[in-house]
C-alpha cells in the first residue's frame, strides 16, 4: 500500500524513515516510517499516548530520535534544532495555545512573518519597520478570520480565537509543511466546523499538512489519506475510508469514536 | 556645580548605564541575572589594569566593553541550558567565582585592590563625558527596543517554545543579550574605575547585583526611563538619607519586594498610567 501511495505524485516532501525515540525506559515512537507527498493532507490519528505527538516533535525539532531519521526535502533533520527546521519551512501550531501575552494578535502575527529578519540577532537589530510586514500578517489574520480581533491583545480572547491566531502564526512563516496539533480541540460544533474548512482550504492553496485530530468525523471530512498508530507503532496507512473499515482499527483502538463516525 | 554635585551626577549616570545594561538582558530578553556586578567588575578592573600601563580612555573604554562582552558571552554560553530561578543561581555563582578570582589573585591586587588609576585626560570635562555616555547607552537600548532584535527579545522572554516555533534561534538570542548587555556592564565598570580612582573586590559584591537588579524591577522591567528613574532615584537615596547607607541591602531587598509585590509592573509604567488618568479626568 505504501509503494503504491508514493509512486501517485512526484516529490516526497517528507520522510519518516523507521524512527524510534524512547524517554528513559518507555518507547514512545518505536520503527515508524510513512512518507509525505508535496500537497498532501495527512490526518495522523491513535488513541492518546500512541505517540502522535511525539512524533510531530521529532518532525518539528523539539524532541530527537533515538533511532532512524526524518528527512525534509531529501535532507536529514537529525540535529537540528526547531527553529532551524522552522527555517526551512515546517511550521507547528501547538495544541496548548502559546501566543506572546505581551503582543496584539497582530503584533504575534507580524513577528511570525518577519521569521526572515529574525534568523541572526544581527539583522534584527539592523531592521526597526515592521510596517512592510502588517499587510501579509493581516491577509493571515483574514485567511483564519480573526482580522476584526487585529488590535486586541490575546489575554481577553475565547479558546477559538487563539486556536486560529495559532493557525494564523504558523502560516505567517509561509510553511512548506504544516503541523497541526488538535487545532479544534475545544471548539464547539460550528467553530471546528469552520476551522476545518480552512485547513482544508489552505491545503487546496498548496500548503502541505500533518493534522493530529481527535475529531473523528472533521478528519474523515477533510483528510483523504490517514495513518493511525498505537503504542507507538504504526498499525494502518491508507485512504481514510479504508482504514476507517479495518476490522482492527475499529474494534482495537477507536472503538466507539469510529462507530460514531458512522453516522 | 560644585564638587559634589558632579560627582554624583557621575555617579547616577555610571548606575543608569548599569541598570540599562541589565535591562536589555533581564527587562527585554527575560533573562534574570544576579550577577551582574561581575560584568561591571571586569570592566572596572580591565580599565585598572590598562590605565596604570600607560593606556587612554580610548583604549581602556573598547577594551573594557569588550573583555566583559566576552566574559558575558562565556557566562551566558555556560548558562544556555537552564532558565529563570536557575539561571538566576548559575549568574549568582559567576558572580562569587569572580569574586574568588579578584580576591585571591596578587596581579589584581588581592583584597587591597588596584588604587592610583591615572585620571583621563578629559579633566574636568569627564562628569560630562560619562552623562554623554549614559545618553548615548540610552539611545542604543532605545534602539534595540524598537527594533526586531527588541521584538525577538521579548517573543523569547514571553514563550521560548513558541519563539523557537516562529524560526526565533532562542540560544543565539539569549547569548546576544547576554553579550551587549555585559558589554555594556564593561563600559560602566571602566568609566566606574576613573571617577573613583581605585577599585576593590567589595565594589562588585552580590549586594551591588542585587541594587542593579533592584533598580531594573522598581523601574519597570523592559522600561528605558524606568531604568533612569529607579538608578537615579536608589543612588540618590544613599545620599540624601545616610542612615540607609549601612542597610543598604536591607532597604533595596524591601523596596524590591514591595515593588514586585504590589506594582508588578515597576514604578514608571504607574507613572504613566497616571498621568494618562489625569490627563484623561481633565479631557472628561
Amino acid at each position: 500500500m505504501n509503494a503504491k501511495l508514493q509512486t501517485q505524485a512526484g516529490g516526497e516532501l517528507l520522510v519518516i524513515d523507521d524512527v524510534g525515540v524512547r524517554f528513559g525506559g518507555i518507547v514512545a515512537v518505536d520503527g515508524v516510517s510513512f512518507a509525505v507527498r508535496d500537497g498532501e493532507l495527512l490526518g495522523l490519528l491513535g488513541p492518546n499516548g500512541a505517540g502522535k505527538t511525539t512524533l510531530l516533535r521529532l518532525i518539528s525539532g523539539v524532541v530527537d530520535p533515538t533511532a532512524g531519521a526524518v528527512r525534509f526535502r531529501g535532507e536529514t533533520l537529525n540535529g537540528l534544532n526547531a527553529a532551524r527546521r522552522a527555517q526551512r519551512g515546517i511550521a507547528l501550531s501547538h495544541q496548548i495555545v502559546r501566543p506572546f501575552r505581551s503582543m496584539t494578535l497582530l503584533e504575534n502575527v507580524v513577528l511570525a512573518a518577519g521569521s526572515a529578519i529574525t534568523r541572526t540577532p544581527w539583522r534584527a537589530l539592523a531592521t526597526v519597520d515592521r510596517r512592510p510586514l502588517r499587510d501579509e500578517a493581516m491577509r493571515c489574520l483574514e485567511m483564519v478570520g480573526i482580522a476584526a480581533l487585529a488590535d486586541k491583545l490575546p489575554t481577553a480572547q475565547p479558546l477559538g480565537v487563539l486556536k486560529r491566531l495559532e493557525v494564523a502564526r504558523a502560516l505567517a512563516t509561509r510553511p512548506q509543511l504544516l503541523l497541526l496539533d488538535e487545532p479544534l480541540a475545544g471548539l464547539g460544533h460550528g467553530e471546528a466546523l469552520r476551522l476545518a474548512d480552512l485547513i482544508r482550504s489552505l491545503n487546496q492553496r498548496g500548503v502541505t499538512i500533518v493534522l493530529i485530530e481527535h475529531n473523528l468525523a472533521e478528519v474523515m471530512r477533510i483528510c483523504p489519506r490517514i495513518v493511525v498508530l498505537n503504542n507507538g507503532r504504526k498499525m494502518a496507512d491508507g485512504p481514510a475510508a479504508e482504514v476507517m473499515a479495518d476490522p482492527a482499527v475499529i474494534e482495537a483502538y477507536l472503538g466507539e469514536g469510529a462507530a460514531l463516525a458512522e453516522h | 556645580m560644585g564638587a559634589y554635585e558632579t560627582s554624583i551626577l557621575t555617579l547616577v549616570a555610571i548606575n543608569v548605564i548599569l541598570a540599562l545594561s541589565l535591562n536589555l538582558i533581564s527587562g527585554l530578553c527575560g533573562q534574570v541575572s544576579l550577577g551582574h556586578a561581575a560584568f561591571f567588575g571586569v570592566g572596572a578592573y580591565a580599565t585598572a589594569l590598562l590605565a596604570k600601563a600607560g593606556f587612554g580612555l580610548w583604549l581602556t573604554l573598547p577594551l573594557a566593553l569588550l573583555a566583559a562582552g566576552v566574559f558575558g558571552l562565556v557566562v551566558g554560553f555556560c548558562s544556555l541550558r537552564v532558565r529563570d530561578d536557575f539561571l538566576a543561581i548559575a549568574t549568582m555563582a559567576a558572580g562569587f567565582l569572580f569574586l574568588g578570582v579578584v580576591r585571591t589573585s596578587d596581579a589584581l591586587g588581592g583584597e587591597l585592590g588596584i588604587s592610583q588609576i591615572p585620571e583621563t585626560a578629559l579633566g574636568d570635562f569627564f562628569p560630562y563625558f560619562v552623562v554623554l555616555c549614559a545618553v548615548a547607552a540610552g539611545l542604543f537600548c532605545a534602539w534595540v527596543k524598537k527594533s526586531w532584535l527588541g521584538y525577538a527579545f521579548e517573543a523569547v522572554a514571553a514563550d521560548e517554545i513558541a519563539a523557537r516555533s516562529l524560526g526565533i534561534d532562542t540560544p543565539r538570542f539569549k547569548l546576544a543579550a547576554f553579550a551587549l548587555g555585559t558589554a555594556l556592564a564593561g563600559v560602566a565598570g571602566c568609566l566606574y574605575a576613573y571617577y573613583l580612582g581605585t577599585v576593590g573586590a567589595e565594589a562588585f559584591g552580590f549586594p551591588v547585583s542585587v541594587m542593579i537588579l533592584a533598580m531594573v524591577v522598581i523601574g519597570g522591567m523592559g522600561s528605558i526611563w524606568g531604568c533612569v528613574l529607579a538608578a537615579t532615584l536608589l543612588t540618590l537615596a544613599p545620599e540624601w538619607f545616610r542612615f540607609i547607607n549601612d542597610y543598604k541591602l536591607l532597604v533595596f531587598g524591601l523596596l524590591l519586594f514591595m515593588v514586585m509585590r504590589f506594582v508588578p509592573g515597576g514604578l514608571f509604567p504607574l507613572v504613566l498610567r497616571q498621568a494618562a488618568r489625569l490627563r484623561g479626568g481633565r479631557a472628561a
